[in-house]
Parts: C-alpha cells; structure tokens; sequence
C-alpha cells in the first residue's frame, strides 16, 4: 500500500505554499467549524446527548463481541451473507470475490472511507470491473485520480475552476465552471452508471445489532441510490460500527449529524434490514456485509481503545490549527487530521507514521469538538511516549532532555544554569523571542519561536512580590539538604 | 473454527487483554424511564398543531415546499399545480389508501399527466414486472408517495420500503411529492423509534427492508462547500400535509 506518511513534514511545508489548498482550507474552518458550534449550541442539550453517545459506545465496544455477534446472527435471519475479513487484502479477495461470483461487470460505489482504508478501488480495477465512485466529491477525486483530502469533504482542496476543467477534459462536455451546472452534468453521468451497474459498494455509518440493520447517512443520495438499484448491495463497515439497540440511533445520528455539517439530520439517512423481499419492487436481491478487524484487535488490546469510538464526523479536523494549514493530503494516509494522528499510526504502524503523534499542539479543540469525547490529545501523548520508549526521536532531543532532567533535579544547578541562558541568548533574543537556534538545536525553532530566558525569574519575583505586601520573612524553597536556596 | 467464531474469539481475547476506555458514563445510555407508548400518544395529540407548525418550518429551512390542505379536494389540487408547474407527462406513484382518496389517478389524468401505480400484480413475474417498472421510473416527471411518518423536529419524512411502497419513486424523479395526514406526525426520531419498537415482536418486519429518512431535496457541497440541489436524487421536495382527519384512514399499513 503507498504511505505518505514518512513524508509529513515535506508534505506539509508544500501545503503552505500552494495558494488554493490554503483557500480551501480557509473556507472550510469558516463553514464546518462555526456551523457545528451554532447546530449544537441550538439543540440546548448538546453536552448531556455527547454524554449519551458516548456512553453508548463504551457499552458497545466493552462488549464488542456480543453485539458482533448478536448482529451477525440477525443478518442471518434476514439472509444477509456476512463475511468476516481479519485484514484489508482478505476484504478486498472476499468482495472481489462476491462480484466474481454475482456476474458483476459496473460497480457503483456510495462514499466509504472503508473502503479506501483497504484501498478497494484499484485491486476491483485490476481485475476487470469498472468502479465509479457516486458520491460528487469522491467522483470528482476519482476522476483526477487522487485520494480524499477530507472525510466529509473528500475534495475541498479542488477549486471550481480546477473541477470545471476536469469535467470538461473527462466527461467531454462543454466546459462550464457555473457549480449547479457541474453538478447536474455529474448527475447526467452518474444517473447512466446507477442504472448499468450490477453491483453497488457502500460504507456503513452505524450497525444495529438489535434488528441487523446497516444505517447509511449521505447527502446527496448515493448512498441510497448505490444500495437500490444494483443487484447485488455489498456493505462494507470496520467491526466498532456497531450500536446495540434501535433506539440508540436517535441519539447517534442526532450528534453525528450535529457535528460534521451543522445540519440537524442529513438528508438521506437510509436504514436497511435485509435485502429486498419478496414482493418489494425494488432494491438488491443479495446483502452481504463484510466486517472488517484489520488492525483493530490491536488497538482493541492496547490504550489508545477509545479512538474505535469515532464515528468519523470529520469535526476535529475542522477545528485543528494543524489541519486548517497543512490540509489532509500531507497526513499520508486515508485519515487525516488529529484522529487520522491517531488512527494512522494505529493501523500502518507507529514507525512508518511517527511524524503524525507530533504533529499536533494539544490544544485540545478536537477533543471538545467530538461528538463522543475522545480525548485525542491523550492518546496522542500515548504515541509520544511510546516514540521516545522506541528511541524514534532526535539524539539532539534526547540530549537536551537528559541534560534537562539534571538539571531540574537540582535547585542550584537549575539557578546557575537559568543565569547562565540569559547571558548566553544574548546574541539570539529578538523582542524577547529567540527565532532561531544553532545546531544541533536548530530543528526545534525551524516552524517555531522559543521565548527566551525572562530576565527575572519567577522565583525572583515572587520574593520581590511579597516583600512589597510587607511581609519580610519569606521561606524559600528547601534543597535536598535542608538549607534555604 | 468458523470465520465468525475465529474473529470474534480474538475479539474476546483482546477485550480481555485491554485496558476499558471508560469515562464511567455506561449508565446514561439508557435513560432510566423510558416514556410508555400511551404517553408518547397523549403527548403527539396534545401537541398536534405545534407538530404541524414545526415540520413545516424545519422543512421549509432546507429547502423542502411544504402546504397544508384543510381537505382532499386542496391536496389534489396543489399536486396537479405542481404537475402542471413542471410540465409533467408521467407520473409514478405509491399504491395507498390515502393517495386513492385524493382520485388522484383522474384528477392528473385530467391535466394530460399519465399516472403509472407501482404496485406488484400477481400475473406477471416479479423480475419482469421490476425490469418494466425502473425503465418507467427513469423517465418519470414526478414520484408520488405517502410516507409512514414525517418528524417536525428535523422536518422529515419516513418511506418504508413494500410491495406498493417502492423505494425509487422518492429516489430516481427529478420532483418528488409526498402526502400525509397530520395525525401521522411524531416529534422526534426517538418517539418514532420508541412506538415502533413498542408494537412486540417482529420489529425486523416492521422495519421493512428499506426505512428512508428523507429531508429537503438531494444535496450537495462538494465543490467549494457551495450548497446546491438535485445531485442524485430529487431536486425539489414537495410535502402536503392534510389536516383531513377522515382521508384515507382506511390504509393498510
């Protein structure tokens, strides 16, 4: 599988420079950001119903086996074909073959990020089937032959002008860069594929284990549509996507909705119990559902479980200072973004993606946009440390670090060493700001300003403090010895 | 070992292996009473004109056109306004009591519109009588339907999926009209989950094969985040609700 992730820091310096990526980005933290704050701030119970959801989770994943296999068995009294994948290339075999098997020659697709975890697309390719992705933006990204950039907005980092030329180079269709004029051509294209296709592909949003419903929430229809009208519907989810009771989805859906776009509900959110029955006129005669682990036992044993809790929202990626500059492109991976910092070390390993654990400055705005609470900035630190037990980082870092930690063990040395600093930045403080460092330190200021050495320290000033309040007698700190510093 | 059994014994191992995420919040996710059936039904009928009101506003704020018909005679018209608006030739249409008690089939009829009801008739065969259907469908003006159940809080409507109930009359036409009475409105999903639920066994049954949350048009901002109508499914989303109590409460649901 292609990783980016080794390139995060290139990648990312690239991003910054390139003008409509920045544009869209802006664009973006202006519309999903304060759209998701003013949808929950007006349900009035927005914290009590996060509570809910994620509590809802937590029973769900503390149990993950039985509702697995309390939804497997209702599938199968729905005749549905469950098929259980323990990695990505036996999910991609199993669905390649359901199409082999189903005669299937056009495969639709509804938007996954399932999918492109296991990188469906090109395997199906490589074997003969045509796949088109339905979703506007997926498609748009399929035509130009690129990954998502965003999990709801897999192509916010195109400009219309940039979709208009590829509508009219792909499609061969007069060029127009009017957007309600763009979307009814894709809409024109597309129709003609749903009607060909035998075989639709789409996520799942939540799994109902109560009735073995599969729940499908889209915008657009593609989802419903992908679902309808092939033969075949293959579902494709990761095992957490899992609910246990129907009426756990008013509660999901309400914050799922919430926090991804700001909308009340989305437009479509379709909940399917079976394939078509006997006398329905239309939809799939065949459901299969594939339930993919791929890595997720692992996290499942380890202590970052919570991040199985996502219910991929995209609403931290909109708030993070990170993604808002760098876009989802330079996170390597399908999931970008500070869960995708979590995710994606979780899933191709922490040594190929040891950038991403960094690349994030714990402010913490993802873990109080979640609409489950998970605390990001935790687990983060969780592969931080784990870096540092791996001895994945900087000797200059670990030099520094050792030396620090002396230092901070002994009060005298830590009062000599902090006169020391203030006489030897001398040379390199700007406005109280030390710009850039020499090496072997340099790497720490290159997208960063260090404030330097104040001129008093805090200690002195809190004796100079409370000898202005008058009271003479101040008991400093104790060394290890008993005297006073 | 099974695949099943195989997966889910490592899931089990794992679990047990692991440290819980917990925030010590597992016992919120059901609330400790749960409202009976009869109280949710006191409540809906105690609120029935703020219900109305407010499925009218919800959907109108997403774009969804919304009338209110005092009688059949309203409804009917306002849908053959909309035909004639659009310059429908053919429309597809749910078989139910309700839209049979608007004589909806003549009044269309008398504006020049073919009406088709898509229902399975026991002569043909299935395959053939879905084959027939889905080419009508693509060329349909309008999809006709009722709908099992609207919510005022998010301004939506439930389509569940049977035999004369097709799923691609709300999907594949470019207009989409919908009529239901007003005694059919809930307030929240949660409410229309809870009396579901509450009817006993065969809940999978009830569910159908297909329950279609359906709010405002078929939309889109994948391009520059712009919002625009009519990417996949219906462009413009019509809703009639009849405050009618007497129509068509002989539907078989």
């Amino acid at each position: 599988m292609h990783l980016g992730t080794e390139n995060f820091v290139v990648s990312s310096r690239h991003a910054l420079q390139d003008a409509p990526l920045q544009e869209a980005l802006q664009l973006l933290s202006n519309n999903f950001a304060p759209r998701r704050v003013a949808a929950m701030a007006a349900l009035g119970n927005a914290e009590e119903l996060r509570t809910r959801a994620r509590a809802i989770k937590e029973e769900t994943i503390a149990h993950l086996d039985v509702y697995l296999e309390q939804f497997a068995t209702q599938l199968q009294r729905l005749g549905v074909q469950v098929h259980w994948a323990d990695d990505a290339a036996e999910a991609r075999q199993m669905i390649s073959t359901i199409a082999r098997e189903a005669g299937a020659k056009v495969i639709v697709k509804g938007k996954s990020m399932a999918t492109e975890e296991i990188q469906l697309n090109p395997h199906l390719e490589a074997q003969g089937y045509e796949v088109v992705e339905t979703d506007l933006g997926e498609y748009i990204i399929q035509l130009a032959g690129e990954p998502p950039s965003h999990i709801i907005a897999p192509a916010i980092h195109k400009t219309r002008k940039q979709v208009a030329d590829l509508l009219h180079d792909r499609l061969q269709t007069p060029y127009t860069d009017v957007i309600p004029e763009m979307t009814q051509l894709a809409r024109r294209a597309l129709r003609q594929q749903f009607l060909r296709a035998d075989m639709g592909i789409t996520g799942v949003n939540f799994a109902i284990a109560e009735t073995g419903s599969i729940v499908i929430v889209t915008n657009e229809g593609n989802g419903r549509l992908s679902s309808t009208l092939p033969r075949v519907h293959v579902a494709v989810m990761g095992m957490e996507k899992v609910i246990p009771r129907l009426a756990d989805l008013a509660v999901m859906l309400k914050v799922l909705t919430n926090s991804a776009t700001g909308q009340k509900i989305s437009t479509y959110v379709t909940t399917m119990t079976g394939p078509r029955r006997a006398h329905d006129l239309d939809g799939p005669e065949a459901l299969h559902v594939v339930i993919m682990d791929n890595g997720r036992t692992s996290i499942l044993r380890g202590p970052n479980r919570e991040s199985l809790y996502c219910l991929r929202c995209g609403a931290c990626l909109n708030v993070c200072p990170v993604y808002q500059n760098v876009g989802g492109h330079a996170y390597g991976w399908v999931y970008p973004g500070p869960i995708g910092a979590v995710l994606t070390p979780l899933f191709v390993g922490l040594d190929d993606a040891h950038h991403l654990p960094r690349a994030s400055t714990l402010c913490g705005a993802c873990r109080d946009a979640c609409p489950v609470k998970i605390d990001i900035p935790h687990m983060l630190l969780n592969l931080r440390r784990d870096l540092v037990e791996r001895r994945r980082t900087h000797w200059s870092e670990r030099l520094l670090f050792a030396i620090w930690t002396r230092i901070m063990q002994r009060p005298r040395l830590y009062a000599g060493a902090t006169r020391f600093a203030r006489w030897a930045q001398k040379p390199l403080v700007r406005q109280g700001w030390i710009t850039k460092l020499p090496p072997p330190f340099h790497g720490w200021t290159q997208s960063r300003d260090f404030k330097a050495v104040a001129p008093t320290s805090f200690r002195q000033r809190w004796q100079q403090t409370l000898r202005h309040e008058g009271r003479e007698e101040v008991p400093g700190p104790r060394t290890a010895s008993g005297r006073h510093e | 070992m099974s695949d099943q059994a195989v997966f889910l014994a490592r899931v089990r191992q794992a679990l047990h292996a692991g440290q819980p995420a917990t925030h010590g919040a597992t016992d919120v996710a059901t609330p400790a009473a749960p409202e009976t059936v009869s109280a949710i039904r006191a409540r809906l009928q105690a609120q029935r004109p703020q219900l109305v009101a407010r499925l009218q506003e919800e959907l109108s704020a997403v774009s969804g056109h919304v009338v209110r018909a005092q009688s059949v005679a309203d409804a009917t018209r306002y849908i053959q306004q909309v035909a004639r608006d659009h310059g429908a030739r053919l429309v597809v249409r749910w078989q139910s009591a309700l839209l049979e008690a608007l004589e909806i089939d003549a009044a269309l009829a008398a504006c020049g519109v073919e009406v088709h009801t898509a229902a399975p008739t026991q002569t043909a065969d299935m395959d053939a009588q879905r084959q027939a259907l889905r080419q009508r469908l693509a060329h349909a003006d309008i999809g006709l339907s009722g709908a099992d159940f609207a919510i005022a809080e998010t301004g939506t409507l439930a389509l569940s999926a049977l035999p004369g109930q097709m799923r691609g009359v709300s999907l594949l036409p470019p207009v989409h009209v919908a009529v239901i009475r007003s005694a059919h409105i809930v307030a929240t999903l949660a409410d229309a989950l809870a009396l579901l639920q509450a009817e006993g066994e065969g809940l999978q049954e009830r569910l159908t094969s297909c329950l279609a949350l359906i709010t405002g048009p078929s939309r889109t901002a994948d391009i520059e985040l712009s919002l625009t109508v009519g990417v996949h499914g219906p462009g413009e989303l019509h809703l009639v609700i009849l405050d009618d109590p007497e129509a068509g409460t002989h539907e078989e649901k």
